[in-house]
């Protein structure tokens, strides 16, 4: 008998993965299907499930807190009142595992299972998760998860060993070395450190929100942080002991928690932070205690989180660490890492579903490996293209080409005709059936372009609509990788989860579109059978140019989320000046030329 | 471009009513895609929408809840990110409106989404108005707690709830308030005429409210007080018990009114007060229903009531000056009160109107005419709506049934079933798009042979249902007044009264005929549906007899069944033999125990 088990993430990057038998047969996020960016409530998601399977065993739902959403009359909260309605479970009561008491939880199921490690220690480090009501001082507070250290071995062993805790306060910080993990839902104990301070991403981002932005696109924060330089007038964001100076963490001094979104800059107290003579309506991204702060904040939280890697190795006796929880997006510090752990002899995989939308995987796969007790490794590297299966037959894909105002469909169009059209300077966007899940493109939903060109962060930028300091990523064919960047002992990155530095100076000159203003690239190798399409285009721009690389990015517009069905792929070419989108799948160029492109 | 109006009603009998320039293209209960009776939050049946249209202009959500749309929109929230009320969540999640501006916080009102929550019986009015075809009418509307409003001094404020209303309808009003009675749980009696409407409120129920008491203390579920009318035949007078109202109040003394129903809540007959402890009569685990206290509440419920509802219907023409009158609400279901009427509104020349979608379902259809009229000002008289057949197309092939049927197929004429139904057999018919409203009209019907004298035991027992419960007729309309009293009535095309049998008639149908001689009468015509008049016409060529017993299909305590799988699983699950499938020309046999008369 087949098993069918949903994992279901509830809040924002909310979504939907599927296992038949432990396999993943599709995983989207709701943003892609809603097409409105970090969309919770994976409603679109779950009635995708209905493509594959009309039941389903299990329905394992993930979030932060318990479910107060109702369906009117018969009472079920709307996630389970949907899947009952659709049929996918008739009985709520023995089908629905509520993972809600344990978001970190998933993150280390998410990173763990597919790590390749056979058994590992996680490091969760995001916002805020699991709400966590405690008795301090005798009232009930609310406190939330913000950083937490597992031990993993197969089959479901997640063992917490540390747990930082914060929450609004005021209250004494206490450390309890020997807390009793029965609320875990294990036995023995656990680390708790508990008090009033944000963890280490509500300074990054309180800093986020200081440089205008809101606090899930933590992402700028990065892209803005080499234009900053160590400034000796901001105040330390972590500060040694707390209260009663056993360990460091965020200085509430300086940065103001708002659980459960977000936090804040103390602007009052720091002069060197405060605005009161800037224009507020101008891009504050050019203020240079904006930039400062975003450097000092990259740089320091790295700083955090290295120590916690070294105490996760220190308290597990485990050498391999996996990395996940929103801070798992930060490639700079990824790479980072590396250099400060190289004489460490640590392994680290970091987790490219990093979000909140990896929660659904995650407790997919955790209530499997549960049931099946099935202690099997799983491989390292399992692809990432793991949206549901989307095709069209030519006359379809020109009915809509013709309704967006195509001005060519050409057919018979090979990787080789596709370079082409890059190397006379175009913008070519790359579609494939499925979709990426985490939030890099790989070659499935990409904008491709040359990397050679002087100007071709601002035009792609512009293009974009997106903010003139954002990188961009590059693709080389991975036996070039070590040739032109210096890889820090990893033998691949195919998940483009590390900004790296150039071998040479002379490398970084030939690629200036995708070098960022630190000389650092955001890289994805890419091996033959990983993509072969994307593999074949990036060869031929070899061939062609001597450069193995593509110049990739996302396939949406500043703001959207990832294209995913070919209506919204045409659909993106007809609102920007964006001109080709190849799909291999079908051999099509599509060419949409509105009045607006330039036509010179 | 076409225009389209999504309206929904999100409560208990949720569902869908999609407009496309104001004529309904499809309008569904959210039970029959869920197969959970009476459900709430029409997600399914707004997922239909996308069967006929990616876009729709608008979204009207009519609900009710108490204290005004801001407290209901904290209700139905997501809680999710993005914190939108659900189900305009859920419509743009599935594409159907537009992604909220840039900007705009979800606090901020979607502009295609418009949430009537303030005004319940208004759209149970709309519904009735823009169906009965009149140019301008009053509209009764009878449920037993609609939307509340605060009223009060600054100190105390208290919620009184919509009981009993009157509309001033017309196209060019639309629905004007007449009329207001409201009930409250604690607050105190008020009374106003503001504006031409006259309101009055007070701690105690109205017709419904009395009306769910009762069904309660008769064993039953508050949503399934169609059981009270039928056990109320089996009541007789009794003395001992007091009148249910004083006046047009209900007695405060015997009943417990509970307004805001959720789960729990009570709403129960007071059988602690000592006057009254005589109705304790019987352990509330035994067979209530043959308790003769019980029985003689739901006779003394329904004779009480329907003078209740007689005296509103006489006082809406009398205040608006009107000789029209559309009755609707959850309480217009009532269809021996219904035929009560007739006599006296004769006499006093009114035209009645009973809206047969007259549950909260119906509040779908009448947001959406509302908010039709409103923004397009159209004033054309829409024509009476003798149409129900309204569910969502399903399209299917003899190849494709026989292939999944589980049994035999065959290719029947209508002579076949007809002589397989004369013959003892109860046969299920299915064809079309199902019915609105809680009545089968011969889309998707059980039928039995009404002469059949134990007919009515046999048909309760194989459907689940209990042993009180009457079952109607389909007569050929031509027929219809050599065997029934009708009143006036020229015609009963979708099941909305309980007409008397006339004299030598009962005996010679007695499967359908109630305890009380009665019968619930669907009168049919071949312009209608063609199929269903053909069938009775052969039964009538075979027997002499113009009628049909039909009841609706499903097994007790499901909701109707929608699709051709829901047809399937019902034969497989019960000793119903024979499908029958006119559009294919097909009658499905499931090799069963078989049922022994």
């Amino acid at each position: 008998m087949t098993t069918w088990i949903a994992g279901v993430a509830r809040g924002h990057n909310g979504g939907v993965c599927l296992l038949k038998d432990g396999e993943i047969v599709f995983s989207i996020e709701e943003e892609r299907l809603s097409r409105q960016k970090y969309d919770g409530g994976p409603y679109a998601s779950l009635v995708k499930i209905l493509d594959y399977t009309d039941k389903i065993d299990y329905l394992v739902i993930s979030h932060t807190q318990p479910d107060e959403s109702r369906v009117e009359f018969s009472g079920d909260n709307v996630i389970v009142g949907l899947a009952r309605k659709l049929r996918l479970i008739s009985n709520p009561q023995d089908q629905v595992i509520q993972m809600d008491k344990w978001h970190h939880k998933m993150h280390a199921a998410c990173a763990f299972y597919r790590s390749g490690f056979e058994s590992a220690c996680a490091v969760i480090v995001d916002g805020a998760g699991t709400f966590i009501p405690m008795n301090i001082n005798g009232e009930e507070e609310m406190t939330w998860e913000l950083e937490t250290i597992f031990d993993c071995a197969y089959p479901a062993k997640f063992k917490t060993l540390y747990k930082h805790q914060g929450g609004r306060g005021p209250w004494p910080s206490i450390q309890i070395p020997e807390m009793k993990s029965d609320r875990e839902g294990e036995e023995g104990t656990h680390e708790l450190v508990l008090d009033d301070s944000g963890g280490i991403v509500k300074a990054y981002e309180a800093v986020t929100q200081y440089c205008g932005w809101q606090p899930i696109e933590a992402g700028k924060t990065m892209g803005l942080f080499p234009y900053g330089e160590y400034n000796e007038e901001i105040p330390e964001i972590y500060t040694d002991g707390g209260p009663t100076g056993k360990w460091r963490t965020t200085d509430r001094n300086v940065i103001i928690p708002t659980y459960p979104n977000g936090a804040v800059v103390n602007v009052e107290r720091y002069e060197s932070l405060d605005n009161f003579d800037t224009d507020m309506e101008a891009d504050i991204t050019l203020l240079q205690n904006r930039r400062d702060m975003a450097y000092a904040v990259q740089t320091e939280s790295q700083q955090m989180v290295l120590e916690l890697i070294r105490k996760a190795v220190d308290m597990s006796a485990n050498n391999n660490v996996v990395i996940s929880g929103g801070y798992g997006l930060n490639c700079v510090a990824n790479y980072w890492y590396l250099e400060q752990l190289k004489d460490e002899d640590i392994n680290i995989y970091v987790e490219p579903i990093s979000n909140d939308a990896g929660t659904a995987m995650g407790a997919a796969l955790l209530v499997h490996y549960s049931l099946t007790g099935d202690t099997n490794i799983r491989p390292f590297g399992e692809s990432l293209f793991l949206g549901p299966k989307v095709t069209a037959t030519d006359e379809e894909i020109v009915a809509i080409a013709k309704e967006y105002g195509a001005t060519a469909v050409t057919d018979k169009q090979s990787p080789e005709d596709a370079v082409k059209l890059i190397l006379k300077g175009n913008i070519v966007t790359l579609f494939q059936s499925q979709c990426e899940n985490g939030p890099r493109a790989l070659g499935n939903r990409s904008i491709l372009f040359d990397p050679r060109t002087e100007d071709g962060k601002d035009y792609v930028n512009s293009v974009k609509h997106r903010e003139y300091f954002r990188p961009f990523a590059g693709s080389i064919m991975h036996e070039y990788a070590d040739e032109w960047f210096d890889m820090r002992g990893l033998e691949e990155s195919p998940h483009m989860m590390y900004a790296m530095n150039c071998s040479s100076e002379e490398k970084m000159n030939m690629i200036p579109a995708i070098i960022h203003i630190d000389g650092t690239c955001r890289i994805q190798t890419v091996k033959e059978h990983q993509n072969p399409t994307y593999y074949a285009m990036i060869k031929e721009f070899h061939a062609q140019t001597g450069v193995p690389i593509l110049f990739n990015t996302s396939f949406n517009l500043g703001g959207e989320p990832l294209v995913e069905t070919i209506e919204d792929a045409i659909r993106t070419l007809a609102s920007s000046d964006i001109e080709y989108l190849y799909i291999p799948d079908n051999d099509l160029i599509i060419q949409v030329k509105n009045k607006e492109k330039k036509d010179d | 471009m076409a225009q389209w109006i999504a309206g929904i009603s999100i409560g208990h009998n949720a569902g869908v009513c999609l407009l496309k320039d104001g004529e309904i293209v499809f309008s569904v209960e959210e039970e029959r895609l869920s197969r959970f009776k009476h459900e709430g939050g029409p997600l399914l049946s707004m997922m239909k929408i996308l069967d006929y249209t990616d876009k729709i202009d608008y979204l009207i959500v009519a609900g009710l809840t108490v204290g005004g749309d801001e407290v209901a929109s904290k209700q139905h929230t997501t809680f999710e990110y993005t914190r939108e009320p659900i189900y305009q969540g859920f419509a743009r999640r599935l594409g159907l409106i537009k992604q909220m501006a840039k900007g705009t916080s979800t606090s901020d009102r979607h502009p295609q989404v418009i949430n009537m929550f303030q005004n319940h019986h208004a759209q149970h009015a709309a519904i009735g108005f823009f169906n009965s075809g009149f140019e301008s009418a009053a509209t009764v509307v009878i449920d037993s707690c609609g939307s509340s409003v605060q009223y009060g001094n600054d100190e105390t404020t208290d919620l009184y709830f919509e009981v009993e209303s009157i509309f001033d309808c017309s196209y060019s009003k639309t629905m004007y308030p007449l009329y207001k009675k409201m009930g409250t749980n604690n607050g105190p009696s008020i009374y106003s005429i503001d504006k031409g409407t006259e309101t009055i409120g007070d701690a105690s129920g109205g017709i419904g409210k009395v009306w769910d008491c009762i069904t309660n203390y008769c064993g039953f579920h508050y949503n399934d007080s169609g059981k009270t009318m039928g056990l109320s035949a089996f009541g007789s007078p009794n003395e001992n018990i007091p009148p249910l109202f004083n006046g047009i109040t209900s007695n405060k003394d015997l009943f417990l009114n509970k307004y805001f129903v959720r789960q729990g809540s009570e709403s129960g007959v007071n059988i602690s007060k000592q006057e009254y402890t005589f109705l304790d009569d019987v352990s509330w685990d035994s067979e209530l229903t043959l308790s003769q206290n019980r029985r003689d509440m739901a006779y003394a419920v329904q004779v009480e009531t329907q003078e209740q509802a007689l005296q509103l219907i006489l006082k809406a023409s009398e205040i608006s000056g009107n000789k029209n009158v559309v009755l609707t609400g959850g309480y217009a279901l009532n269809c021996v009160s219904n035929y009560n009427y007739l006599d006296t509104l004769n006499k006093y020349g009114i035209n009645l109107y009973v809206e047969p979608n007259s549950s909260d379902a119906g509040t779908a259809t009448g947001a959406a005419l509302t908010f039709y009229y409103h923004i397009t000002k159209n004033t054309t008289v829409r024509k009476r709506n003798d149409n129900l057949f309204l569910g969502p197309k399903y399209d299917y092939s003899f190849e494709e049934i026989s292939e999944k049927c589980g049994g035999e197929i065959s290719i029947v004429g209508t002579k076949d079933v007809a002589k397989l139904i004369e013959e003892g057999n109860i046969v299920s018919i299915f064809q079309g798009r199902s019915e609105a409203g809680p009545r089968a009209l011969g889309n998707r019907s059980i039928v039995f042979n009404p002469t059949i004298v134990n007919g009515k035991d046999l048909v309760n027992r194989v459907k689940g249902r209990e042993y009180f419960r009457p079952f109607a007729g389909s007569v050929l309309k031509e027929h219809a007044h050599e065997w029934f009293d009708m009143k006036g009535l020229e015609e009963s095309p979708s099941m909305m009264y309980a007409v008397d049998l006339k004299e030598g008639k009962a005996d010679l149908v007695p499967s359908i005929c109630h305890i009380d001689n009665t019968c619930r009468i669907q009168t049919v015509t071949e312009e209608k549906n063609r199929n269903f008049y053909g069938l009775i016409e052969e039964f009538y060529k075979l027997t002499n007899v113009p009628i049909l017993f039909n009841t609706s299909f499903n097994l007790g305590g499901e909701p109707l069944v929608e699709t051709i799988d829901d047809a399937l699983l019902t034969l497989a699950n019960s000793e119903i033999e024979y499908c029958w499938m006119p559009e294919i020309n097909s009658l499905i046999r499931l090799h069963n125990e078989g049922v022994k008369i």
